[in-house]
């Protein structure tokens, strides 16, 4: 938390460094949570990396960080939601011809690799509907509270509680009945 | 609320794991972004300044607080200006005569006989210009009330231009002149004025009628100049 804070200050005055350091540190984090919520490899790690550039850019702008990991983790929420909100606009249209910007960075290796627990786990999530699995992720990953899950997905506490009891009984059901497979 | 611990212990070792060529490419690019935007940063200072105020919530209070005080005194400085320019039945001088009327009032000697109302005498003329105010009150031997006058005067920073002490029917009579371009006593505020002891030389004796024989008196004590030399404050004389 101390190191975080340090990092932003550096951040912001212009240390390349300190970004260089933020980037090692929460990357595989990022990925992870991003491939959970898309379910889509390439389309997490573009959404990282767009979070990433986003981040660097924000040099300029006068809001300040006070948790770097939580502001992290729901940039990467808020670039998977308009990422999906994108795709749904143009599904007539045809995902693969889609002008997204991120989407059309060709890339010659993959930069993400999943172990085999986050594969399982990620088969699981992408069954269960996606506002149960945001909040899943985001308090198992993002480390987020269901307090502040609540006012991101701007809903009452009462309403993430009941989405996350719901979604993690159906998580459990999905995930024990991969096992018996 | 605890997830159970198989979920829990699931989300812990799923992990995912980067690509170190890839990793360098999306760091290349991302420092490439940094660069340029600290490039842009530092072309504009002003959003720098307003980055530091927007930021704490001390600066931001401070930079209110000094907005505020600046339109106290720019929205002052106006209302001066304008008070000096408004007609006299909103201006200072309507605030003076009324600060007299009921300020000066607390003497004995200041009662409706002592009263003047003049045409424009040859010696107010040489002390007022365009009008002038004229306050002539008979004085008595116990009277102390002058110094009572000069206080309210200078409290409401009014310049007398000459005071002129006479004898009428065998009173001690003062008069004390003053100058204020803007005073234009009319309607209303005439009577007020007749009721007190302010009177106005501006060629009003149409106005307020024919003097009779004791303010021709006071006229020809006004007209005169000066007789008697000041009685001292508070003394009998």
């Amino acid at each position: 938390m101390l190191e975080d804070k340090v990092l932003v200050r550096k951040f912001k005055s212009g240390d390349p460094a300190a970004l260089e350091r933020i980037y090692e540190k929460y990357k595989n984090d990022l990925l992870s949570l991003a491939v959970s919520l898309m379910n889509d490899i390439t389309a997490a790690e573009d959404a990282v990396h767009d979070v990433f550039v986003n981040f660097a850019q924000s040099v300029a702008k006068p809001y300040r960080i006070r948790n770097l990991r939580k502001y992290l983790m729901t940039s990467v929420a808020n670039r998977v939601r308009s990422q999906q909100r994108y795709m749904q606009r143009h599904r007539t249209a045809g995902i693969e011809n889609s002008e997204f910007p991120s989407r059309n960075l060709s890339r010659p290796e993959r930069w993400l690799i999943l172990n085999e627990d986050l594969k399982l786990l990620d088969r699981a999530l992408a069954q269960i509907p996606y506002e149960q699995r945001e909040v899943i992720t985001l308090y198992m990953q993002g480390g987020m509270s269901l307090r502040e899950i609540a006012r991101f997905q701007n809903e009452s506490a009462n309403t993430v509680i009941g989405r996350y009891r719901y979604g993690l009984n159906k998580l459990r059901s999905l995930l024990d009945s991969e096992v018996e497979k | 609320m605890k997830p159970k611990n198989g979920i829990k212990v699931r989300f812990q070792r799923a992990a995912a794991n980067t690509n170190p060529q890839m990793d360098k490419v999306v760091l290349e690019d991302v420092l490439t972004a940094y660069s340029k935007t600290l490039g842009r940063k530092s072309t504009n200072p002003k959003l720098k300044i307003w980055t530091i105020i927007l930021k704490s919530p001390i600066t931001k209070l401070a930079a209110a607080v000094v907005v505020m005080v600046g339109i106290v005194v720019v929205g002052s400085y106006f209302t001066k200006e304008d008070l000096e320019k408004v007609p006299a039945n909103q201006s200072r001088s309507k605030k003076q005569t009324n600060a007299i009327t009921s300020e000066g009032a607390g003497t004995r000697t200041e009662r409706s006989s002592s009263v003047t109302k003049f045409g424009m005498p040859s010696m107010a003329q040489s002390v007022a210009k365009s009008s002038a105010i004229i306050r002539a009150r008979f004085l008595e031997k116990t009277d102390t009330g002058r110094h009572q006058s000069g206080l309210i005067l200078s409290k409401w920073k009014i310049d007398v231009i000459k005071v002129i002490y006479g004898k009428v029917s065998g009173q001690t009579i003062e008069v004390m002149c003053w100058q204020d371009p803007e005073f234009q006593v009319e309607g209303r505020e005439a009577i007020m004025c007749l009721r007190t002891i302010e009177g106005q030389i501006y060629g009003t004796t149409t106005y307020y009628g024919s003097l009779d024989s004791r303010e021709k008196e006071i006229l020809e004590v006004i007209e005169s100049g000066a007789h008697l030399t000041a009685p001292t404050v508070g003394t009998r004389w």
